[in-house]
């Protein structure tokens, strides 16, 4: 079983983390049919996005991974967003939320 | 007050992340969503002025933030801007500065503190130029009556003021930014105090913003030698704060009746130091400690008053330009009359410079001109006290040092000092 990855996440969020992390699931799936459709403006604004939002909820390593989206999407460079939603999909396999 | 924020961002996770935030600080809050991308632009008929506070993204689907404040900021209505910007775009957060945002937050590290914060900060900014505007008005129909409030004020005619709910007993005095009535407040006919901050003033964003700031410090600060607030507000014609009643008279007028003795001196240091440590630990230097800040209740105990220039210590965007100096010359620390960086240990100073006057009954430097005297505390060298007192020299030499790292570091060591002496 693959190692989970803390992630410590503001108390006064507790009630928005379910649903939050709920879209990011979802929005894997989106992201990969995006990709596979081509749609690249969609996967830039989306990762822009995820950038936007992790850090805040608590989840740096979204921002990052959001981050590489957005670039990569600007560059239409498909095999590095392959890449950030194999890692994307990855980290909320093992992503572990502690409230503090 | 209730907070009413409208948040522009086409992220809806990160509309409900401020939500949300906002919410925990502000339960009455009312926050306006705005999604650019399903709501299109924010026109010209949609009214800025019923929100106190905007935080607005910069990349927001196709729309660009700079764009929208630009627009924004031509309005009359527009609310101080927080701009969110991304992680590593601190040069769009500069030029957001440059085109009037109030502040800006990076959304990739928000944190409620830092969102409350600067909401916070804008808010009063907001209440600050709405005063501002009322005040304006007020003038302007003053000046048409021919009957300017400021005339009247300063008259000392205490019938001219009216702020609901108080009835004013007399003027007590005047300062530099207000003037002070006794008055009563009618639902329990308490005797209080009430500031009212000098009309002309109230025309300077600046000085308002120091006044409202002077309120939200004390507020925050549990201490029974801090003075408690009751009441802050402002009508048409008057910005107020309404505070504690001190019936026992200042410590200025116990120094000039000489009946201070050196223990009762050491006790009043030993309240002093307990006040500074509650502000200090609040982040707030007072700057301008003197025996006339310093008040009695009717049972003796004592409050510090008047943070009228007290300065949060965190606050970079100084209230003063660097240099000039706004405390009493005969209590300024060397630091700040070289207009240097303050903390803490300013405010010992002045408690020392306060310890030697009630000891020695003098004080310890003193000039025929302002700059002369500011020169005194730079470079002359700490006074010795007559030698019947001499037991509390070492603790004069520690207060009155002229480098702040040779003081106490902090007011609470300065009141382990005062338990051990009085052993």
């Amino acid at each position: 079983m693959a190692e989970k990855i803390k992630a410590e996440v503001s108390k006064d969020l507790e009630s928005l983390i379910p649903r939050y992390l709920d879209r990011r699931h979802k929005e894997i799936e989106i992201f990969r049919a995006h990709l596979a459709a081509g749609e690249f403006e969609a996967l830039r604004i989306g990762g822009h996005s995820l950038k936007g939002s992790g850090g805040g909820y608590g989840f740096p390593d979204l921002t990052r991974i959001g981050a590489t989206i957005e670039t990569a999407a600007k560059a239409g460079d498909a095999p590095v967003i392959e890449a950030a939603l194999t890692e994307y999909a990855d980290y909320m396999q093992r992503v572990e939320v502690t409230f503090v | 007050m209730t907070l009413h924020a409208l948040v522009v961002d086409d992220s809806e996770d990160f509309r409900l992340l401020v939500c949300q935030y906002i919410a925990v600080e502000w339960p009455d809050a009312e926050v306006t969503e705005w999604d650019p991308v399903t709501q299109g632009e924010i026109d010209d008929n949609h009214d800025l002025a019923k929100y106190d506070v905007m935080l607005l993204d910069y990349v927001m689907g196709k729309a660009d933030g700079l764009e929208w404040l630009k627009r924004f900021r031509r309005r009359a209505d527009c609310p101080p801007v927080i701009f969110l910007t991304g992680a590593g775009n601190e040069q769009v957060a500069v030029m957001a500065l440059k085109n009037g945002a109030f502040d800006y937050l990076r959304k990739h590290d928000l944190s409620k503190a830092r969102l409350v914060e600067a909401v916070r900060a804008a808010m009063n900014e907001r209440k600050a130029a709405e005063i501002t505007q009322r005040m304006a008005r007020t003038a302007a129909l003053s000046e048409l009556n021919r009957v300017p409030e400021v005339a009247r004020v300063t008259a000392g005619d205490s019938q001219v003021i009216e702020i609901n709910g108080y009835h004013v007993i007399r003027k007590i005095g005047s300062g530099g930014m207000s003037t002070v009535y006794l008055v009563t407040r009618i639902e329990d006919q308490q005797q209080l105090v009430m500031k009212i901050l000098d009309s002309k003033l109230c025309e300077d964003n600046e000085f308002l913003m120091r006044f409202i700031q002077e309120y939200g410090m004390i507020s925050k600060i549990e201490s029974r030698h801090i003075v408690k607030i009751y009441d802050q507000g402002f009508t048409d014609r008057h910005v107020y704060i309404a505070m504690e009643y001190f019936a026992n008279g200042d410590l200025r007028a116990r120094i000039k009746s000489g009946g201070v003795t050196p223990e009762q001196s050491m006790d009043l240091l030993g309240q002093v130091a307990s006040a500074l440590q509650s502000i200090h630990e609040h982040g707030i230097v007072h700057r301008d400690l003197k025996p006339e800040n310093i008040m009695f209740r009717a049972d003796d105990s004592l409050a510090i008053v008047d943070f009228g220039i007290a300065k949060m210590i965190s606050d970079v965007n100084s209230l003063t330009q660097t240099g000039h100096i706004l405390g009493t010359p005969y209590y300024l620390s060397p630091e700040q009359a070289k207009g240097e960086a303050l903390d803490g240990r300013s405010d010992l100073y002045s408690a020392g410079i306060m310890l030697f006057e009630m000891l020695a009954k003098k004080r310890p430097f003193t000039a025929t001109t302002p700059i002369a005297l500011v020169n005194k505390h730079i470079n002359d060298p700490i006074p010795r006290l007559p030698a019947e007192l001499g037991r509390y020299q070492e603790l004069i030499d520690i207060l009155m040092a002229k480098s702040p790292s040779a003081r106490f570091a902090s007011a609470k060591q300065l009141q382990e000092y005062l338990l051990k002496f009085g052993k």
